[in-house]
């Protein structure tokens, strides 16, 4: 019997997820095995249509697949009831996105408030947090912008912390470096690799092989199929990834 | 997401539309505004009648002789009414030995409209008996005596009280009046048979009333039996009607069963009280269906409002939910954001309908003193009670609710995946 240490946090069996588009029936995600350990940097590669966002939205609680099980932290989120999907999606999961997904009208400090409201935390208690966070992004000075007054890459560092806020154990990031400029998009992924580095679960959907690249693991995917498994390469010289463990 | 959550997210949310949100709840706020006016104008005037009927006594009992109804077409203005059971000098007998009853006074009816003059110190002029009905007696204004004293509703009352208007219309100037009362006077009346006959009696007093002349019952006796040309008129026709003051509240309605059993009719106050109450519900409701009528179309508003701000909002509502919102937690955000638009017309609605209440509080008296109209009740019509605030609010608030929850639900139901993607 495997210790709770060796059990992957994720496991995915024999997972499919169709769609239907017209008369004809698509196969996003076409029967998919696979273990994510605690702690591994996974980047999911393939040309668009491969079905690696399909994939990440389903770990993510935000899609239900058409059979096959989702296994997170031992519990199969593919039969879980909606409340439990969204207590998933709230507690376990953080989501970064490539068009960052804050809130327009409202400031970065409150941008990042707004999970622990959902989660019902005290406004003294959510404040204080999404405060610290913002200084570990390097935002210190910024908490009262909001998003338009920020740049592509405070923005994705603000969403960054919007998805820590409720100390998710997966980190799940779709082309987070895709609206942003080489440099501020090596500056995020520098932090999401540190964050990995602290422990964090980190799966990247990425079509760019230089950021799939910081990631310990990268598995291919063509036609909603597993193609290929690799070894990082950034994870070696940074010295972070699955290695660092 | 705890509730103090959702109500400062729906806050700032309507705050961020201002223009959008003040436009809608003009609906809301135009039927609150009805409906608070019309109710507070039944409050207040239900209030004033209630009043005078509780100052009145809530323990007099009126009782009127069942009549046989005379078949339509047959009315005849002359005929004698002929009551099934009269209240005959007996019967009242038997009213005032009914336990719990204090005193009884009887009211006399008059032939119809005799012609009739009256004569004092040798001045002829015409004057019209006043039916008493007892009713009216008890709702009318009370008078004032501004000589002599008032006709009493016993058997045995004899005299004539004038009023002032019919007084002066025969002459007689304001000076002149006190010195009226105790004078010997004379009516004549003309039968529509030709006869005439005279009446001796005296004036008892003299009241600022505006209608004819009051006479006692038993002067009313002597001319009724001449007039029908029956002695015996009052064992067989009896009073028109007797007023049973009881010993106490508990007493009327045990004593009105009474009465009914002895087969004569009995109303009571509370009767006439539960009436005026149900008449005036009536009104109310049917006065704040025009209210009623702008909340329904101010509710399609909210539903458009809502249903725009959804549409606005389809991305913000995929990204609560990325992070976590459950579908109750949209559900109750949009919910309460409509309840809200409603809760703003209505508080509009009801402090303007408390002030418009307040002004034409002041204004009507003012209006009736111009025409010279004295006030039936005095001058509080429009009341605004807490209940009325309470029941305006929580209502208006209800529409926006009620508005708002199809929408809410179909921002609740939102694909978050669809809603993400949504630009």
């Amino acid at each position: 019997m495997a210790t709770y240490s060796e059990q992957p946090i994720i496991n995915l069996v024999s997972l499919t997820r169709q769609y239907r588009m017209g008369p004809t029936l698509v196969s996003a995600v076409a029967g998919i095995d696979l273990q994510i350990s605690r702690g591994d940097a996974v980047a999911l590669v393939g040309p668009s249509g491969s079905g690696k966002s399909t994939l990440l939205n389903l770990i993510g609680g935000l899609d239900r697949p058409t059979s096959g099980e989702i296994w997170v932290d031992g519990e199969n989120i593919a039969r879980a009831s909606d409340r439990r999907l969204v207590e998933h999606r709230r507690t376990r999961i953080g989501f970064v996105f490539q068009s960052f997904n804050l809130l327009p009208q409202r400031t970065a400090l409150e941008n990042v408030e707004l999970p622990m409201m959902v989660g019902g935390l005290p406004p003294r208690e959510r404040q204080a947090r999404a405060r610290e966070l913002l200084e570990k992004m390097g935002l210190g000075q910024r908490t009262g912008h909001k998003p338009s007054e920020l740049s592509g890459g405070e923005q994705q560092r603000v969403a960054i912390a919007r998805a820590l806020a409720n100390k998710p154990s997966i980190l799940l990031a779709d082309e987070p470096t895709g609206n942003l400029d080489s440099a501020t998009g090596t500056e995020v992924m520098r932090l999401l690799t540190d964050l990995n580095a602290e422990g964090l679960t980190l799966i990247i959907v990425t079509h760019d092989m230089s950021v799939a690249a910081y990631a310990g693991k990268i598995i291919r995917l063509r036609d909603g199929k597993i193609e290929g498994v690799e070894e990082g390469i950034g994870n070696r010289e940074s010295g972070i990834g699955s290695l660092a463990r | 997401m705890k509730f103090t959550d959702i109500i400062r997210t729906a806050l700032q949310n309507l705050g961020r539309r201002k223009v959008r949100t003040v436009l809608t709840s003009i609906g809301v706020f135009v039927g609150i505004l009805t409906i608070v006016t019309m109710v507070s104008l039944g409050i207040g005037v239900q209030k004033q009648v209630t009043d005078t009927i509780k100052a009145l006594g809530l323990e007099t009992v009126f009782v009127n002789p069942k009549v046989a109804r005379q078949p339509t077409g047959a009315y005849n203005p002359f005929a004698r009414p002929h009551p099934d059971k009269p209240l005959s000098p007996a019967a009242v007998d038997s009213l005032k030995a009914v336990r719990g009853v204090k005193s009884v006074e009887v009211l006399l009816d008059l032939p119809a409209a005799p012609e009739m003059t009256l004569t004092i110190d040798g001045k002829t002029f015409p004057i019209t008996l006043q039916e008493r009905d007892p009713e009216a007696r008890i709702f009318g204004r009370p008078q004032t005596m501004l000589a002599g004293q008032y006709v009493a509703d016993t058997s045995d009352a004899k005299g004539i009280v004038l009023s002032q208007r019919l007084l002066k219309g025969a002459g007689y100037k304001d000076a002149q009046l006190a010195g009226l009362a105790g004078k010997a006077a004379t009516i004549s009346v003309t039968a529509p048979r030709g006869d005439k006959a005279t009446f001796k009696t005296s004036v008892l007093g003299v009241s600022n009333g505006v209608f004819g002349a009051e006479l006692g019952n038993a002067d009313k006796l002597e001319l009724k039996k001449w007039w029908y040309n029956d002695p015996n008129i009052l064992e067989t026709d009896g009073y028109g009607a007797a007023v049973v003051h009881t010993e106490s509240l508990n007493d009327a309605s045990r004593v009105a069963k009474e009465v009914d059993s002895m087969g004569f009719d009995s109303a009571t106050l509370q009767t006439f009280l539960d009436q005026a109450n149900r008449i005036f519900t009536v009104l109310q409701v049917m006065l704040s269906s025009v209210g009623l009528l702008a909340l329904l179309v101010a509710s399609i508003g909210i539903v458009n409002t809502m249903i725009m701000a959804i549409y606005e909002r389809t991305r913000e509502i995929g990204i609560l939910k990325a992070i976590g919102s459950s579908n109750g937690d949209v559900l109750r955000m949009f919910t309460l954001e409509a309840g809200m638009i409603g809760l703003l017309g209505g508080v509009v609605g009801v402090i303007s309908g408390w002030l418009l209440g307040l002004i034409l509080n002041a204004l009507i008296p003012e209006y009736f003193k111009g025409q010279g109209v004295p006030l039936p009740v005095n001058s509080t019509f429009f009341v605004v009670t807490w209940e009325l605030v309470a029941g305006a609010l929580l209502f208006s608030t209800l529409v926006g609710i009620v508005a708002g929850i199809y929408p809410a639900f179909r921002a609740a139901r939102l694909d978050p995946l669809a809603a993400l993607r949504h630009e």
